[in-house]
């Protein structure tokens, strides 16, 4: 998951307008302004997003941030009131011009309760533009790359929720679209039918499908994401590379073999962006400033302060997951 | 892909799960019970007005009778009818069956369709689709379909009625033959604007029950309009109802007979309109 994103880190940047980097390439999916209300309630706000080809983006976020109203709006499913959305150049919503090109796993959508597994996949296959033979070739391939050939004549309504979830993403990668959404992928899934999804994602990743993701799991968005945004009650909290996110306020943490240490010129230096100590375990907890150019050269230059302050270092270690770096944004 | 091959895809897909589904067994219930009931009908009626009615009308009966009988015709359809000599020598039967028709099929479109849009609109599966095709495609496709249902058992049952008829009256085939068609072409001009009306009721509301407990009401609604209407004041009313166009179909005068037809064609504009409308207006 090393595809270059286009997405330059903003933090707080619900009213910022967004910079992309210098990439080539047609984005797949780019959202300017977004916004959507549902009667007084905000539920999105100026959103901003340019997703490249191959990218796969993670949507964080808690409940009611606005996630699931995004995908909504891109899929067409809801209007935006302000805004524009352009998927491979065209408008969101323009079926004709986007039918095969986006894929989307709906959150909340029941499958047709009375149609067979295999009948629903033929029929969107078809609906997508395959002939008959192709659409049922294509349905059996993704059936059973979900793991669900046995259910092929089953009605959809007797699936298990994990099945259906299942059977939801097969029907979403149909015909191989540029644009995936899935929302919340892996709920409900038990945690080998979650597995084999997340390598199935990675393959489609690999096979060059831009993919959009929203989960609460944020160690899955961070197994399987270039990028992310947060959002919190509708605004963009911050959005960038994974890597920027966790290590622009990434902490480090230094054992250290004594009680004292220079604690004020520790929090003068201009690479802390905040420390803790606990006396206890004699561990440093520095979270790093934002926006360094190096992250490891700001670790040396703590490093450096330290020694030459005379404080014995013990252990180091280095960074933390996006999960941390997100509940830090929340706190 | 067009629109014609998107609809014929919906259309297909939903008329396989409509025959595969019990609903269908039901549907073909309901129908017989009323076919049955068109025909009690006519026995009771044969039974009332005597043996007389087996002949048609042309063919010996005495100018009385004939004239009783034309009067009766009349009743049920309009003056106008008057002016068809065919609609006399036309089996009695076929008669009562296609009126039967008229005053039964409504509801039985109702109960085939309330949940056409309502229920994947209740359960979200629409979003499955509304990726792929446009949203007045779902709707034509899932109408077309309850429209060919509804061709395939008029079809049926009007054959059915017809070789019944021919044992009981003396009409000629081809005279029979006719009155069917134009019977049949009739009834399913009438049902487009109930197909409309549901596809709208079901189109308007998430829950397939108040669907139907909405489309239901409409009928009651559109039958009491037309109730009302006898009231001096209210006449105006029966301008509103489907049924006040019924007997025009038969009218000797062609603008009558074109203000009908524009009339059931407005019905099913105004209806699918407002389910169109609202299809597309609506959060998915």
């Amino acid at each position: 998951m090393t595809s270059p994103s286009p997405l330059a880190l903003q933090t707080d940047g619900a009213d910022a307008t967004w910079a992309t980097s210098a990439s080539t390439s047609t984005p797949v999916l780019q959202i300017e302004g977004l916004t959507k209300r549902f009667g007084s309630l905000t539920a999105l706000d100026e959103l901003a997003l340019t997703l490249a080809p191959g990218e796969t983006h993670g949507f964080i976020g808690p409940n009611g941030a606005g996630k699931t109203t995004t995908f909504s709006l891109i899929a067409g499913f809801l209007r935006p009131d302000a805004g524009t959305i352009r998927i491979t150049g065209h408008a969101a919503g323009e079926v004709a011009a986007l039918r095969g090109v986006l894929g989307i796993l709906p959150q909340d959508a029941l499958l047709p309760a009375k149609d067979t597994v295999g009948s629903a996949l033929t029929f969107y296959a078809r609906l997508q533009g395959f002939s008959r033979a192709d659409a049922l070739a294509e349905a059996k391939r993704w059936l059973e790359k979900v793991g669900m050939s046995s259910s092929w004549g089953a009605r959809c309504g007797t699936l298990s929720h994990g099945m259906a979830k299942r059977v939801g993403i097969a029907q979403a990668f149909l015909g191989n679209p540029k644009l995936v959404l899935l929302d919340e992928p892996t709920a409900g899934l038990d945690p080998k039918s979650a597995h084999q999804l997340r390598e199935l994602i990675r393959e489609v990743h690999d096979a060059g499908t831009t993919l959009l993701i929203s989960s609460h799991n944020l160690n899955e968005l961070e197994a399987l994401c270039d990028s992310a945004t947060v959002l919190e009650r509708g605004r963009v909290r911050t959005q960038g590379t994974l890597t920027e996110m966790t290590s622009a306020l990434s902490q480090i943490r230094i054992q250290i073999a004594s009680d004292s240490f220079p604690e004020e010129a520790l929090r003068q230096l201009w690479v802390v962006h905040e420390f803790t100590f606990d006396r206890a375990r004699r561990t440093l907890a520095i979270s790093l400033t934002a926006g360094l150019d190096s992250p490891e050269a700001g670790i040396a230059e703590i490093l450096k302060f330290l020694l030459q302050a005379g404080v014995p270092i013990s252990g180091l270690s280095k960074g933390q997951g996006l999960e941390a770096s997100v509940i830090s944004l929340k706190g | 892909m067009n629109r014609a091959q998107e609809i014929y895809l919906v259309c297909s897909h939903e008329l396989r799960r409509t025959l595969r589904s019990p609903k269908a067994a039901i549907l073909l219930l309901l129908y017989a019970l009323v076919a049955t009931l068109a025909g009690l009908a006519f026995m009771h009626i044969k039974g009332f007005v005597g043996d007389t009615l087996d002949t048609t009308a042309g063919l010996g009966l005495a100018a009385e009778e004939a004239d009783l009988y034309r009067k009766a015709v009349a009743l049920f359809f309009g003056e106008g009818a008057a002016a068809h000599e065919w609609l006399f020598q036309v089996s009695p039967f076929l008669l009562f069956f296609y009126k039967f028709n008229l005053f039964f099929l409504p509801a039985l479109v109702v109960l085939m369709g309330f949940d056409q849009i309502s229920d994947e609109l209740q359960t979200r599966s629409l979003r499955y689709l509304a990726p792929r095709i446009h949203r007045e495609s779902v709707l034509f496709g899932k109408l077309l379909s309850q429209l060919v249902l509804v061709v395939l058992l008029i079809t049926v049952m009007s054959l059915g009625a017809l070789a019944f008829s021919d044992g009981a009256a003396k009409a000629s085939w081809s005279v029979s033959l006719f009155g069917m068609l134009r019977f049949g072409g009739q009834t399913l001009l009438v049902m487009l604007a109930y197909l409309g009306l549901t596809a709208l009721f079901s189109s308007l509301t998430r829950t397939p029950l108040y669907a139907l407990v909405f489309s239901l009401c409409a009928l009651i609604g559109l039958w009491l309009m037309g109730t009302l209407a006898n009231f001096d004041s209210l006449t105006f009313l029966k301008w509103l109802t489907p049924t006040t166009y019924e007997p025009l179909l038969f009218s000797p005068q062609p603008l009558r007979l074109v203000g009908a037809l524009s009339a059931y064609a407005a019905f099913t504009a105004i209806f699918l309109g407002g389910a169109l409308l609202r299809l597309r207006r609506c959060d998915l």
